[in-house]
């Protein structure tokens, strides 16, 4: 890390508490959360759809609940009844049964409310009554399946969709495998690849902003090229950081369900003209921390798998893995993948044709 | 100050309106965050750090001056506002208590928006100038929400550069207005020389990161 110019001139900074602070945090920002009534509708269906797996009891049974967007759920519902729900997340809920939410958009505040009401119609009565009829609405509707969008309010006019019964994807770890590496060949894998991973390949100068730029690629090519499905995010906010990529509940079906992908790059150089150089413990270092990450983040989302994707930029062969960290991972539960880029597309082939005599695979290669 | 109170007599200056219309912005953004109800303390620590980072987001610093107080920051101006906007019934007053610390006698209080304070936030947003102001403030809010406890929340304000500044003696003036005095944007503004890469570090970070950092000092002094 370089020393800071200005950082040093300023009187009574702590500098190595600065240092630490953009070497630790810098990343776990909070995503913004403006966006609105769609953004609630996202973030309401994204629940429903968690919950309503989690479930087995027969639904056929329950009544609506109503989720109401507010800028101020506490003062909303002050002297209501209202009570704060701490944890909100579709595996701690138990039941939905009539029960009416003042949220924030993001649901990072929300307040609710056991109603006596049976049906959605008693329910928008007292609704009313507290005067929040004019509220953005959402409405669940668990025996039906179905979620619908309520802009002017509960009594306005609904936009209803049904939330699918099973998913129809079933993935299994080795297919979503393939994916990833496909997306290596295709992107990262070669200095000709779509993401154009190098500064200098043959000096291996990765290019700027590597992370960010393979976060971004491997988030559209998953949400928009191979799965074509809304719930896969990124930069999804977590108290303890943002996941690099989210894949929700829903999209891989049962066998995976959902998973979170921590992404790391390795490298010995950075770009740009400063020359800064990254040692192997430096990259040691990093990748210890990815799995922290990826660990925390499939804590707090309770996804079942957690992916640390590595690509190796370093000046190093093609089969020189990190020491430690294939272990550690496999101690944690975290899947490890290191996919190698290579400086030119002949130096991958002479790999290629090595690891097969050996009867092996490049690094990160699927059986 | 010439003695009489800003507003007083009637008359609401622009400038006048535009503080308070600020002060209401920094409420709502306490209000989406879950902050509510909001102490005194925590209110005048909050809109000075909100000052102070003000051109993170190239804004202008709306309330620059203030003097370096034994108590922390505070804003007498600001809390003129406060009790005058709570009687117009735009902001809501929690609860009110006196306590007795080594400074001496101080009033306490909690607040938060009415529905109409909330109301006229949604009109006020409406404007260009004011929506820019206002998303600053709800990130502002967003990233003190984000101190780890209560502790935090109430003292990590203090390690603020400018604030803490050892040169500055109590009982001074603090001009925040100023850029080259204001070290608060350029502790902020210093992340990016320290960051990995060449990649600057974004307003939004730097915000984030100044509060944590600040935290991280409060940790570290109080030898966490």
């Amino acid at each position: 890390m370089r020393g800071s110019k200005l950082a040093t001139r300023l009187p009574g900074v702590d500098l190595d508490a600065l240092k630490a602070t953009v070497a630790q945090e810098l990343g776990a920002t909070p995503a913004t959360d403006a966006g609105g009534p769609f953004a609630f509708f996202e973030s309401v269906t994204n629940y429903a759809i968690q919950w309503l797996q989690n479930r087995v009891t027969d639904l056929s049974n329950q009544t609506p609940a109503v989720f109401l967007l507010s800028a101020s759920p506490a003062n909303e519902v002050l002297g209501s009844g209202f009570i704060r729900v701490r944890a909100f997340t579709a595996s701690l809920t138990r039941s939905l049964d009539s029960y009416l939410f003042v949220a924030a958009e993001n649901l990072s505040v929300v307040w609710a409310s056991k109603s006596a009401a049976s049906s959605l119609d008693d329910l928008t009565s007292e609704i009313d009554r507290m005067g929040l009829g004019d509220r953005v609405a959402v409405v669940l509707l668990p025996a039906e399946r179905a979620i619908g969008l309520c802009m002017n309010g509960v009594n306005g006019k609904c936009i209803r969709v049904s939330i699918p019964e099973h998913p129809s994807l079933d993935m299994q770890l080795s297919e979503f495998d393939h994916i990833l590496w496909r997306f290596h060949e295709e992107f990262t894998q070669a200095p000709e690849g779509h993401l154009i991973p190098w500064e200098k390949a043959k000096e291996r100068i990765p290019a700027p902003q590597l992370e960010r730029r393979i976060q971004n690629l491997l988030w559209y090519h998953l949400k928009f090229v191979i799965f074509g499905n809304k719930l896969i995010i990124k930069e999804g906010a977590t108290v303890k950081g943002r996941i690099d990529i989210h894949v929700q509940a829903g999209v891989l079906g049962p066998s995976m369900g959902s998973c979170v992908l921590e992404l790391k790059v390795l490298r010995t150089h950075f770009p740009g003209a400063s020359g800064a150089r990254w040692s192997e413990k430096q990259n040691v270092d990093h990748v210890i921390e990815g799995i922290d990450q990826a660990l925390d983040y499939q804590s707090e989302t309770g996804a079942k798998i957690a992916f640390l994707c590595c690509y190796d930029a370093r000046s190093v062969s093609h089969d020189q893995e990190l020491p430690n960290v294939p272990d550690e991972c496999r101690a944690k539960s975290v899947h490890y993948r290191r996919y190698y880029m290579f400086s030119s597309t002949p130096e991958r082939r002479r790999a290629a044709r090595a690891a097969a005599k050996k009867g092996e695979l490049l690094a990160g290669q699927p059986k | 100050m010439n003695g009489k109170r800003p507003g007083a007599g009637g008359v609401v200056r622009v400038a006048n309106l535009r503080r308070r219309v600020w002060l209401l912005l920094l409420l709502d953004g306490v209000e989406r965050v879950g902050l509510v109800p909001l102490s005194k303390l925590r209110l005048h620590r909050l809109a000075y750090l909100a000052n102070a980072l003000s051109p993170v987001y190239d804004l202008p610093v709306p309330d620059g001056q203030l003097v370096k107080y034994k108590r922390g920051p505070y804003y007498p101006d600001l809390q003129w506002d406060v009790d005058r906007i709570a009687v117009q019934g735009l902001i809501r007053i929690y609860s009110i208590r006196h306590k007795r610390d080594e400074f001496g006698w101080w009033l306490d209080a909690d607040y938060g928006l009415t529905k109409m304070g909330l109301a006229v936030v949604s009109q006020a947003v409406s404007l260009e100038d004011v929506s820019r102001v206002h998303s600053y403030l709800c990130e502002a809010a967003s990233a003190f929400a984000r101190f780890s406890d209560d502790h935090a929340r109430d003292d990590a304000p203090l390690e603020d550069a400018t604030f803490d500044n050892p040169n500055q003696g109590y009982d001074t003036l603090i001009d925040l207005s100023e850029i080259r005095r204001n070290l608060s944007v350029q502790t902020a503004a210093s992340m990016s020389e320290l960051s990995l890469g060449d990649n600057p570090i974004l307003p939004r970070d730097q915000l984030h990161l100044y509060f944590r950092y600040m935290e991280r000092v409060l940790r570290k002094a109080s030898g966490q």
